[in-house]
């Protein structure tokens, strides 16, 4: 079977003068699918990848799409800002490496968002991926076999653990098989990559699935499928059983609205509110969007793509060097910076997002760098919810 | 070849000056010492691929706030954690003090589990106030490495770390790896777990030196309380 389509880097557009890196918006990655019967598969395919990487990638126009070429537009976070040309040739290195690094996680999306797709779709083998399969049929990813297993897991948790009587406020269902959940999502990713490793990949450009990718398109089946069944059921639960969560979220909501000016002040950091929340508004959206998204990896991303825009921001104003006259960005700096962005937030389910991260994430990511920064936000919401209260007193 | 990935929190006390634990970090990974830096670097989190032996391992530093006004949420930090690195000025024996503190501390949240380095940065500088024979006695006593570093110098930074990585993987070597225990699985759904994945899991769940899901965990939920005011 032949790959449905071709997916070519165009390494060159970096040093070609169209890309100047001052230009907001760059080409670089075309997608030729081989036949129109696949176009349209991976349209959506590329659509999905897309979302999932709205940091780097702006927007897509349309009318480039012809039936025989996707082009994606490129946007480089970058050169959002002014451009400095004294830093012209550093900056350039910089682009060019970031602009591969963007396709390369493009392909990645499409290739995770692919799978994610034919396990729902429950078509067997006809994976939209650029995949090259030998004819030895025992190595045929059945991926039918794992919806269907992923189907009957999911209903028989809902009927032994009565997780319908949660909804009614009354009955109160010790949630005994949460961790079942996750034990599966773990076992099931295991196999699902130990068994197909060598198919797992897009041959033309070396990026590969591993094993967190599959963890979280199981993940994304279980938490946002079926109208978040689960989801909304997990999220109840964390307030349910967790009695400080539901009444740290209050309380974080009641402060996190009169307390940015004195944190800001406490924190040595010389702004005023209004301007602190102008400066840091991209971080702050950022942030707040949590509470719509329903997968725990994408939850995550969204944290760490948060602390980003706040360092982002950091040094555009140099609000670091005001204290301590330089460019590295340790802890030191950022987390007092982040508390004031976290502040910002005015989140009613602060604590609730964050039990639920801990509970339910995948505990690899949590020992990476997405653990860092939700440990930081974590971090940021106690200092809130403690600060404030000295104060008053 | 195995994989492993381990997390190392830095810790170091910020009060008059700076101990340098961002700047050992940075030279380990980079190999750079700040004097003229052009561009930012973010330091908060960093993370480098080491070699040893035919192991692969991946080792995650996170960077702490070294203030005293974050003290309490240090355990955030260091819960989970493999390896931690103290950092002090050697010029500066508070500093050292606050290292031991952080000791007590990680033994009394962490446990045994945690591998500990403690390094006396600056050792470049002349006028040391901590004399090598109450640290050596010190770090001894404690079950720790004690090294001298320079970040400046570049002293004995790769050495911290690549010997710190060294002692949890032979703490860890009698634990199974997760290519082994994939080796025992047959089928897609294994709902039934090894071990290991109970204990991890488990100590994710029920809130085991959590922050926050901590509503059944005495000993966490008093620090809670603390940092609650």
């Amino acid at each position: 079977m032949s790959p449905p389509f071709n997916v070519s880097v165009k390494r060159d557009v970096a040093y070609s003068p169209r890309f100047h890196p001052s230009s907001p918006t760059n080409t670089i990655l075309v997608l030729t699918p081989r036949s129109s019967r696949s176009s349209s598969v991976s349209s959506v395919g590329l659509q999905q990848g897309l979302l999932q990487n709205e940091e780097i990638i702006d927007d897509t126009d349309e009318d480039l799409h012809t039936p025989d070429q996707h082009t994606v537009t490129i946007h480089n976070k970058f050169w959002n800002s002014e451009f400095d040309e004294d830093h012209e040739e550093e900056a350039q290195s910089r682009f060019r490496n970031s602009s591969i690094e963007s396709a390369r996680s493009v392909i990645h999306n499409k290739l995770k968002s692919s799978l994610y797709t034919s396990i729902l779709s429950q078509k067997e083998v006809e994976v939209d991926l650029d995949i090259e399969y030998d004819n030895d049929d025992d190595n045929m990813p059945d991926l039918s076999l794992y919806l269907h297993q992923i189907k009957i897991f999911l209903k028989s948790v809902a009927e032994q653990q009565k997780y319908e009587n949660l909804f009614k406020e009354s009955a109160v269902a010790p949630l005994q098989d949460d961790y079942h959940c996750i034990i599966f999502l773990k076992n099931t990713s295991e196999h699902l990559m130990h068994r197909h490793k060598n198919q797992l990949h897009a041959q033309s450009t070396g990026c590969e699935l591993e094993y967190s990718d599959i963890y979280e398109i199981l993940e994304r089946i279980l938490f946002e499928t079926q109208d978040h069944f689960f989801y909304n059921i997990f999220i109840k639960d964390v307030g349910r059983h967790f009695n400080a969560v539901k009444s740290n979220d209050q309380i974080f909501f009641d402060k996190s609205s009169d307390c940015l000016a004195r944190v800001l002040k406490d924190l040595d950091l010389y702004y005023d509110s209004e301007t602190f929340k102008v400066e840091y508004n991209e971080a702050i959206k950022c942030l707040k969007s949590i509470s719509q998204i329903y997968s725990p990896t994408k939850k995550l991303h969204c944290i760490t793509r948060a602390s980003k825009k706040t360092m982002y921001s950091m040094t555009k104003k140099s609000a670091i060097s005001t204290s301590h006259g330089e460019t590295i960005i340790s802890t030191d700096h950022f987390l007092p910076v982040f508390i004031c962005v976290v502040c910002c937030t005015h989140m009613p389910d602060t604590f609730t997002q964050l039990c639920f991260l801990n509970k339910y994430a995948n505990e690899e990511l949590l020992i990476g760098e997405h653990g860092f920064y939700l440990s930081s936000f974590e971090s940021a919401a106690h200092y809130i919810i403690s600060q404030d209260h000295e104060n008053t007193n | 070849m195995s994989r492993h990935n381990f997390k190392i929190v830095l810790l170091g006390e910020v009060t008059k000056g700076r101990v340098g634990k961002t700047s050992l970090t940075l030279r380990f990974v980079k190999n750079s010492f700040d004097d003229h830096q052009q561009s930012t670097i973010q330091a908060t989190y960093l993370q480098k691929e080491l070699r040893i032996g035919d192991k692969t391992v991946t080792i995650s530093v996170w960077d702490t706030a070294g203030q005293e006004r974050f003290h309490a949420l240090g355990p955030i930090y260091y819960r989970n954690a493999d390896g931690a690195l103290l950092v002090y000025d050697v010029t500066d024996h508070d500093t050292f003090i606050r290292a031991k503190n952080w000791v007590k501390e990680l033994r009394k949240v962490v446990g045994d589990d945690i591998t500990i380095t403690i390094a006396g940065n600056k050792s470049d500088m002349k006028n040391r106030q901590v004399s090598d024979e109450e640290v050596a006695e010190y770090a001894k006593s404690v079950g720790a490495v004690h090294l001298h570093t320079s970040a400046k110098a570049n002293r004995n930074v790769d050495e911290a770390f690549l010997d710190l990585t060294k002692r949890i993987l032979e703490k860890k070597s009698s634990a199974p790896s997760r290519t082994e225990l994939l080796g025992k699985q047959n089928s897609g759904i294994i709902i039934d777990n090894t071990e290991r994945r109970v204990t991890r899991t488990e100590s994710r769940m029920y809130g085991k030196n959590g922050g926050i899901s901590v509503a059944d965990e005495p000993k966490t939920t008093q620090e809670q309380k603390q940092c609650c005011g």
